[in-house]
């Protein structure tokens, strides 16, 4: 893979990538690569995925009674940058 | 040390202070306000108002304004958190040199790994300083630390333990564990660890029996698979010699024991199939890390930019590759050869093990295939270590099956682990097999006090 691909991909992701890392990627993803021809031995064809381990459910509807949220000043506490109740960020509009 | 035996919580402070000099065990010690036992805590629980770094820049300034889960239930049980102790950044590794403190080093010899990634934890415990530390498992992160370190570590069945407050790596793989120098211990906490919690989705309904009541070394009659394929793999003599002569010992003590070998090319894929799984799901979960809400802020001229620039410089270069594989992986147009086909042979890899393990009681083996490396031999990068000896430790994850690791001996002064997989929810058969283990090897409550 690119280097510039590579650098796309990570600011898809709000990374930037210094040429370094972007080709240590590369490397990886060669190494990936290699590793991952084992895949294609391997018919997968039909089969549905796992994606947690066990099937049983453990989601549940919750009874209709209110709880104590954050307190407001508990929310911002570790925010950088706070406006009266609020995160401030850079202004959007100019 | 003993959880029954503990020093003070007020000693243990002092000790681990003292002993990071040479350990680097931990990131924040905690001072103490009351009397109990001491426990270590890994720096991705959340502790309210105590600093919560998960070894990652970004949160290099993070004072959670809640406690996980766990800290109510040991609080409950006297457990006085002392450390926060050190791991591999975001619990992405298996040596803890990516920590952000810097390498923790095994108290056995310095110049080697503690492995990872939660290495603080165990070392904390092999070196006496604590009878209990909390770790988390995604891979291998409790049992391969708790093998190079001398030290009993467990991670039980899969939504045994609340991760309510335990900043995440791979949802479909985090397990939350502890450590601790004997088996007995290992079962008590898993008492007060377990339970359901509402605030975790994943969290299980089974009941938690008093593991460490009904805690009993007869092994009479159960049946253990070795586990052939990781047995083929070990050059080390003094590996598979302590390995045999415990399971020469089970025997005698009444196990069936037979040896299986499951598919080589599904073995093969387990490592880049929990490659690609692990690394999309943690990219998608670090999405959060933007440094505005919380974090470390970096500048930029609008909102983006700040986000673009505090991730920037808020995660390692090894981190932002795992992270843009695991996007890579995630992408539509990838997905079905990538995600989907890796959950796919994440099914059948747990049908292949489960189909001989439902029949029999437990899958053992060498946790890993030696003794710590030294930390200049150590490779940060997971896929340089493609061997099944490694990679088994994985499949426990993929079935959230309850596994640990005990000492089973040494090889030139260094510990060796002994791994013991069990059915799901049947911990008190895993503690049982591994307390006759115990009882043959005399290690229980062992460490190592230099420090």
């Amino acid at each position: 893979m690119e280097k510039e691909e590579i650098k796309k991909l990570a600011h898809d992701i709000l990374l930037d990538l210094s040429d370094k890392e972007a080709e240590d990627i590369a490397a990886e993803f060669e190494k990936l690569g290699k590793m991952l021809r084992v895949f294609e031995e391997i018919d997968t064809e039909g089969l549905r995925a796992l994606v947690y381990p066990f099937d049983n459910e453990t989601e549940y509807l919750r009874e209709d009674v209110p709880e104590r949220p954050l307190s407001k000043d508990e929310v911002l506490a570790n925010a950088g940058k706070i406006t009266e109740n609020c995160v401030s960020v850079p202004r959007v509009l100019k | 040390m003993r959880i029954g035996n503990a020093a003070s919580p007020f000693e243990a402070y002092e000790k681990l202070k003292k002993a990071n000099d040479k350990l680097n065990c931990i990131v924040t010690a905690i001072e103490p306000h009351e009397e109990g036992i001491p426990i270590a805590l890994k720096d991705n629980v959340c502790t309210r108002s105590i600093l919560t770094t998960a070894s990652c820049r970004i949160l290099d300034n993070y004072i959670p304004v809640y406690d996980a889960t766990i800290i109510g239930r040991l609080k409950a049980k006297g457990f006085v958190p002392v450390a926060k102790t050190s791991m591999d950044e975001l619990a992405m590794g298996g040596t803890n040199m990516t920590a952000l403190t810097g390498p923790c080093h095994n108290p056995y010899d310095l110049e080697r790994i503690s492995g990872g990634s939660s290495g603080g934890s165990a070392v904390a415990v092999a070196s006496g300083l604590v009878p209990v530390a909390i770790g988390t498992d995604t891979g291998d992160s409790i049992r391969k630390p708790a093998s190079y370190c001398g030290v009993v570590g467990v991670k039980p069945s899969y939504g045994k333990i609340s991760r309510y407050g335990i900043i995440p790596y791979a949802s479909s793989l985090d397990h939350v564990g502890c450590f601790t120098t004997n088996v007995r211990d290992a079962a008590y906490m898993l008492e007060v660890l377990s339970g359901r919690d509402d605030k975790d989705m994943t969290s299980s309904f089974e009941e938690v029996p008093s593991y460490s009541r009904i805690i009993n070394s007869d092994i009479s009659g159960r049946k253990l698979l070795i586990f052939k394929n990781v047995l083929d793999e070990i050059e080390d003599h003094d590996v598979l010699r302590a390995f045999n002569d415990t399971v020469t010992v089970l025997r005698m003590k009444g196990a069936v024991i037979e040896e299986v070998s499951f598919d080589e090319t599904l073995m093969k894929a387990v490592l880049p199939v929990y490659y690609l799984i692990a690394n999309g799901e943690a990219t998608a979960n670090h999405a959060n890390l933007t440094g505005i809400p919380f974090g470390e802020r970096a500048q930029g001229k609008d909102f983006e930019e700040v986000m673009i620039n505090s991730r920037s410089r808020g995660f390692s270069s090894s981190i932002k590759q795992r992270f843009v594989i695991g996007s890579y992986a995630l992408y539509k147009e990838n997905q079905g050869h990538y995600y989907r086909k890796a959950q796919k042979i994440r099914r059948l890899v747990v049908e292949e093990v489960m189909n001989r393990l439902r029949d029999a009681d437990a899958l053992i083996a060498p946790t890993v295939p030696g003794i710590a490396p030294l930390m200049k031999e150590s490779s940060t990068d997971e896929l340089d270590d493609n061997l099944i000896s490694h990679s088994h430790l994985i499949i426990a994850n993929f079935a959230g099956l309850p596994s640990l690791s005990l000492p089973m001996g040494f090889s030139h002064g260094l510990p060796l682990g002994f791994s013991i997989t069990a059915n799901p929810f049947m911990e008190d058969i895993m503690f049982d097999i591994a307390k006759a283990v115990e009882e043959y090897t005399g290690l229980e409550g062992q460490t190592k006090e230099d420090f």
